[in-house]
């Protein structure tokens, strides 16, 4: 019998010719249920890559295709008083800018990214100005015009996702604003979002608390599928602030997370399964305590080669309660 | 802007169902939470019918339909199922019975014959049985069934004052008792709908000692009643005192039956539970079934422990949890891994 994932029907002009890795039965099922019956599911004209999704007056969720092989993403538009703000760019493929100004009457828009990785923040150079936690500007700051070439083989043909090329942005530089934990924006009459550093999946990895709905924005830290946020040991040549990177790191944060969790009630994470109670929080700090105090008490590891087939990879994986797994490596672990 | 709200999760849900939850028993996991809440509040098929406001029907396919019941009793809510064949129509399970649900079934099927089926006992699968005249389930479980559903099964659902337990609802609706013919099949057993529209009995044992899968063949479909669920599969209770049948209520029952139908995920693409999530891949089945093998090979070896309550009250338990892979996980007891020998009835 063969694993596959099988494919959902979609309107979207995108058509996926594979995926990279297989995703787990309930990321699957909860996509297909989603995307097939949501009554609020539009794709508008301007822009034929994604799916618009609302999931409250005034909470868009956009779903786009990941134009590599690993997982379909999510980014969310909050619509306030007097601004929106937009949290994550995805590939930028079609006119993202032209969506987002018809779906809020063109207001002020404040862009922010939950972390750099292609999937959340190539398509920031369609926008004049971008925000994110002060840690990740040096890695935004590596974005090039020759960025979504690996989507394409030596032919030109697309890889993993069927699209038109020409529908990518045109690279152009863009304001990056790096801003430190717990910066707030007013979205007009108090309506208030926080950034929130977390680490974890990334160096300079954020988390958006929107006040006035109650919902943090986790960006890739939690994910229904397998949540990768962080490694033991600290991954050494990692680039800037490769620290926040350790579980330990994002394990304190977590922490901190549940100390607030009287402020959020619902969990929107980047990738999958959202609407997720905060209670889940608690599991996941759980799930962390354990692997921190016995990092070999894995549930399963998986082994893969490396890029370049020299050498293996191990990951480990820790169930969640009620939830998936947390994925971690441990090659580079810090001896004591 | 925040809800007030009676417990730390499972918060309420939206719905067009008229009964109102009061209480649960063990909690949900997440995952099953968050799916049905975006199922029940997102859906753009759901409909509620005038004939019975207590059930919202969802269309998965143009000759499937998803019938929600929330649980009478404190365990999950759940589902059943109508198939709409080329003749006949099947009815697969008959959840708490609450409201006129022979009356939506009838008018979902418009007309046509159907047959009524049952995946097991269970207070929220086969108590509707009695608003039916004739209704099938393997030859094991009718015992079980027949010794439940009976007059008085409601009682448990009310307090010493007359009030609900669990699940608000007008105590009028439910049905009166009346007879009705229960009949006992084989495994492998088909029911014809018309022309070569099959369904197959499948005997999984597990959760209940005649518990059945029923396998759409045409439709590629497999109702899995509750050997399949994104939150708990309790498949390995052991024997339960004065049932019927109790040799196969354990993992290597169900392991057995698993591995066989492992060998025929070509017949089917997607399984429809009884319980919370829907549509999911029939390489699940294949997790499952490792799953299994690993509580075999070593029974102490669980993920977790939990000490639970039944969703129909009683003594709370402590359940052995193992984690099935991208899922949820399989409870079970250390009485209830492998088959007891030389069993007598």
């Amino acid at each position: 019998m063969k694993y596959e994932i099988k494919p959902i029907q979609s309107e979207l002009k995108s058509r996926r010719i594979k995926f990279e890795k297989p995703q787990n039965t309930v990321s699957k099922a909860y996509m297909k249920e989603l995307r097939e019956h949501n009554k609020t599911r539009k794709i508008h004209t301007l822009n034929p890559y994604v799916e618009v999704y609302q999931f409250w007056d005034n909470l868009y969720g956009l779903f786009a295709e990941n134009c590599d092989g690993m997982g379909d993403v999510w980014m969310y538009l909050i619509i306030g008083p007097e601004k929106a703000m937009l949290i994550d760019t995805a590939f930028g493929l079609g006119d993202l800018k032209g969506l987002v100004d018809e779906l809020t009457g063109s207001k002020e828009l404040i862009i922010v990214n939950t972390h750099d990785h292609f999937d959340h923040a190539y398509g920031n150079c369609r926008f004049e100005r971008v925000f994110c936690h002060e840690h990740l500007v040096p890695n935004l700051e590596n974005q090039h015009e020759h960025m979504w070439d690996y989507l394409f083989d030596a032919w030109g043909n697309n890889i993993w996702l069927e699209f038109d090329r020409d529908d990518l942005p045109e690279f152009k530089t863009y304001e990056i604003v790096g801003v430190p934990d717990g910066y707030t924006w007013d979205l007009g009459a108090g309506y208030e979002v926080e950034l929130i550093l977390t680490g974890g999946h990334a160096a300079g990895h954020a988390a958006y608390l929107d006040k006035h709905n109650r919902i943090l924005f986790s960006g890739d830290n939690i994910c229904v599928d397998v949540s990768g946020c962080g490694s033991i040991g600290m991954m050494k040549g990692k680039g800037p602030y490769a620290e926040e990177t350790q579980l330990s790191f994002y394990r304190d944060r977590v922490k901190y997370l549940v100390e607030r969790m009287e402020e959020y009630d619902y969990i929107f994470p980047q990738h999958f399964m959202n609407n997720l109670e905060n209670n889940l929080m608690s599991d996941i700090l759980e799930a962390l305590d354990k692997i921190l105090d016995h990092p070999e008490g894995y549930d399963y590891k998986e082994e893969s080669w490396g890029k370049m087939r020299d050498q293996k990879n191990v990951r480990y994986f820790k169930y969640i309660k009620g939830f998936s797994v947390i994925a971690y490596g441990m090659e580079q672990m810090e001896r004591k | 802007m925040k809800e007030e709200r009676k417990q730390e999760q499972m918060w309420p849900i939206h719905g067009q169902s008229k009964a109102k939850r009061i209480s649960w028993g063990a909690p949900q996991n997440h995952m099953s939470w968050s799916y049905m809440k975006m199922l029940r509040e997102g859906n753009r098929t759901c409909k509620v019918y005038e004939c019975n406001p207590y059930v919202e029907v969802y269309q998965f396919r143009d000759n499937l339909y998803g019938l929600f019941n929330q649980n009478n009793d404190g365990a999950g809510d759940v589902w059943m199922y109508v198939l709409i064949g080329p003749e006949k129509a099947l009815v697969i399970d008959t959840a708490g019975g609450l409201g006129n649900q022979k009356g939506l079934v009838d008018e979902l099927v418009g007309g046509k014959p159907y047959i009524v089926v049952n995946t097991h006992l269970g207070p929220d699968h086969s108590f509707g049985n009695i608003q039916y005249e004739k209704v099938y389930c393997h030859e094991y479980e009718v015992l079980n069934i027949k010794e439940r559903v009976k007059p008085g099964m409601f009682d448990y659902l009310f307090d010493e004052n007359g009030n609900n337990i669990w699940l608000e609802f007008d105590k009028a609706d439910l049905p009166e008792y009346q007879d009705y013919e229960l009949i006992g099949v084989p495994d492998g057993y088909i029911f014809n709908l018309g022309e070569d529209y099959d369904v197959e009995l499948v005997w999984t044992a597990g959760h209940a000692a005649g518990h059945a899968m029923y396998l759409d063949r045409k439709g590629r479909v497999l109702f899995a009643g509750d050997d399949v669920c994104s939150d708990v599969i309790g498949c390995g209770s052991g024997p339960r005192k004065g049932m019927h049948y109790q040799q196969y209520t354990n993992i290597q029952s169900y392991r057995e039956r698993l591995e066989m139908l492992c060998k025929r995920l070509d017949e089917f693409d997607y399984i429809f539970p009884g319980h919370f999530m829907v549509e999911l891949e029939n390489t699940l089945l294949l997790d499952i079934l490792e799953t299994l093998n690993a509580i075999v090979r070593e029974p102490e070896n669980c993920d977790y422990k939990l000490e639970s309550v039944s969703g129909m009250g009683g003594e709370r338990k402590t359940r052995y949890h193992k984690c099935v892979k991208g899922f949820g996980t399989v409870a079970y007891s250390l009485e209830g891994v492998y088959r007891p020998n030389n069993w007598n009835e």
